[in-house]
């Protein structure tokens, strides 16, 4: 692999053109593969696409920006514990607006870190919300019958279906 | 790339799903017919759920028992810890708990609480007590109100059976394995003396403890070759942490089965009671895979944890003076230490009284009311009044630490 390249360039699935650095790409295994393909073959004028949206993708480069020196070189207990802090404030953001579009595109582009990151920030998110809240997040419509909902609501007391 | 439809796909909203607390999980039940599936019948969702929370403590379960009487009481109570978070969040602090009476009533017939594990309860139908009497084992999970029937025993009263269950050793993707230990402590009728029932000192003893293992797997008892030639008795529910299981005895000892070599071992308490002028209570419980020892003594609450299994050692974790006690909680305490130095006017209840711990958290009886105290977080909250779950006002209730859990049976 030639070292010279520092960043490559990739299209989000609007079309938008985005760089990405070679250290932060590392850290997704399809965009690790995608860079090898990029530097060994002949034609490097082709911009790979990513099948992410640009809004989502421009989160998703951000994170691994900031995350690729410590995944490349290892870090000390108190960068550690910046990059919560930095996690905890970038993850600062509308559930379903965008939070859901970064869990998905991290599962999509095999990034742990984020992943796990994304499920727990909704998951903190969720216990907080009544079951209307959940419903109208999830686009979910209330399925049960009125005698499934009177049973659940014998069964389970304190059950509140909206 | 699945399409995006402003919600999760299924693999996405399992891993989401797996990272929700339980108690907040089981509302989410009457959302819709997929999530009530997702979240009721599927053992590889509850399974990643296990691995993706931490089990807390959701509660206690508090039942009294007669000491003389034969008969059972059928009355249980079991108080959430809520209010303890209420409180951490600043919202209401006054409400008590809220007692619930009906835990167990999707039982078949009235029962005696023995022992809880990680989410499932061992029960005992209630009877009159002509000892042995004919009673009948359950096995089950107060969330999702699923239980088994183990069949009948031969049950006296001075036995203890103990649930062991660890889901995380035993993954319950295709059944939820159990055992259960059961603790009989044996008469040594006189004419039949012999050398062997003498201690070390050649004291002689009066009884000797013998140990019996059931497997949720073979379905049946089997009699441990271990005997335990140990003379005090059992004062509180065994608890079983890490494969090890531990019994708080009347002479300040502990008595303990290690389930894997099948041992037992009689290990001293940190300080014989003998020290303190009250007469002190204490419980053992356990606090992030360790066991605790409290003691509320006229010097204060002491929380110790076994460093040691074989040596017994003893740590002292956490210290606190009745007097700090007391100047941190002024609307709960007044003059706590003399009330401890002279106790109650009757004989037998303790002005303070450890009742249960676990996970940091220890219910205690303060004359006629019942506290939470977080004692990581030094948080104090009023759970209710005695009268809430006793009739009786019995020394020495049984109670057991509880957390909600999905786990199906």
């Amino acid at each position: 692999m030639s070292s010279s390249v520092e960043a490559i360039t990739v299209l989000s699935s609007d079309g938008d053109e985005f760089k990405i650095t070679v250290s932060a790409a590392k850290l997704s295994k399809p965009l690790n593969w995608m860079l090898e393909d990029v530097c060994f073959s002949d034609d490097c004028d082709e911009v790979p696409t990513i099948e992410v949206n640009s809004k989502t993708l421009v989160k998703v480069i951000e994170y691994c920006e900031k995350h690729a020196p410590r995944a490349n070189s290892g870090a000390s207990d108190s960068d550690a514990e910046e990059l919560k802090k930095w996690d905890i404030e970038f993850m600062k953001m509308d559930v379903k607006d965008i939070l859901f579009h970064i869990l998905m595109a991290a599962n999509y582009l095999h990034m742990e870190g984020l992943y796990d990151l994304a499920c727990q920030t909704a998951a903190d998110l969720m216990k907080g919300m009544t079951v209307s809240q959940i419903r109208k997040i999830f686009h979910i419509k209330n399925d049960f019958s009125s005698e499934e909902q009177e049973q659940l609501r014998r069964q389970h007391p304190g059950c509140s279906f909206d | 790339m699945k399409k995006f439809h402003g919600s999760l796909d299924l693999d996405n909203l399992f891993n989401v799903l797996s990272r929700v607390p339980t108690n907040n999980l089981l509302h989410f039940k009457c959302i819709s017919e997929e999530w009530y599936y997702i979240i009721s019948n599927n053992r590889s969702f509850i399974k990643v759920h296990l691995e993706n929370t931490e089990s807390t403590l959701s509660g206690f379960i508090f039942q009294e028992k007669f000491i003389c009487s034969n008969e059972d009481i059928k009355k249980i109570s079991y108080m959430n810890n809520t209010s303890l978070e209420r409180h951490h969040d600043n919202q209401d602090t006054r409400s008590n708990a809220t007692i619930h009476h009906e835990m167990f009533s999707f039982l078949p017939q009235d029962v005696v609480v023995l022992s809880s594990c990680n989410g499932l309860v061992c029960c005992r139908s209630c009877s009159v007590f002509s000892s042995p009497t004919k009673t009948t084992l359950y096995i089950c999970n107060p969330t999702n109100k699923q239980w088994l029937s183990l069949g009948c025993l031969d049950y006296s009263k001075h036995e203890s059976i103990v649930l062991t269950f660890d889901p995380y050793k035993d993954p319950i993707d295709n059944s939820t394995k159990f055992h259960l230990v059961r603790l009989k402590k044996v008469e040594i009728e006189k004419e039949n003396e012999r050398e062997e029932d003498q201690d070390e000192d050649g004291v002689e003893l009066s009884h000797y403890f013998t140990f019996e293992l059931y497997s949720s797997t073979t379905k049946l008892w089997k009699k441990s070759d271990e005997i335990c030639y140990y003379d005090g008795s059992i004062k509180k529910q065994g608890i079983y942490i890490g494969n090890v299981l531990y019994w708080l005895t009347d002479a300040d000892q502990i008595l303990t089965f290690d389930l894997e070599n099948q041992l037992s071992l009689v290990i001293s308490t940190p300080i014989p009671s003998e020290e303190f002028k009250a007469i002190q209570e204490a419980c053992i419980g356990e606090w992030k895979g360790i066991l605790c020892y409290l003691v509320i003594t006229e010097h204060g609450l002491h929380v110790w944890h076994l460093e040691d299994y074989y040596e017994a050692k003893w740590e002292l974790k956490f210290w606190k003076s009745l007097e700090d006690i007391e100047r941190e909680n002024p609307k709960f305490f007044l003059n706590l230490k003399n009330h401890v130095l002279r106790r109650v006017a009757s004989h037998q209840n303790l002005w303070m009284d450890p009742l249960s711990f676990k996970d940091g958290v220890l219910l205690m009886k303060v004359f006629v009311h019942v506290y939470f105290y977080d004692i990581g977080k030094n948080l104090m909250v009023k759970a209710c009044n005695i009268q809430d779950l006793s009739t009786n006002s019995l020394p020495c209730p049984i109670v057991l630490p509880y957390s909600l859990s999905l786990v199906p049976l």
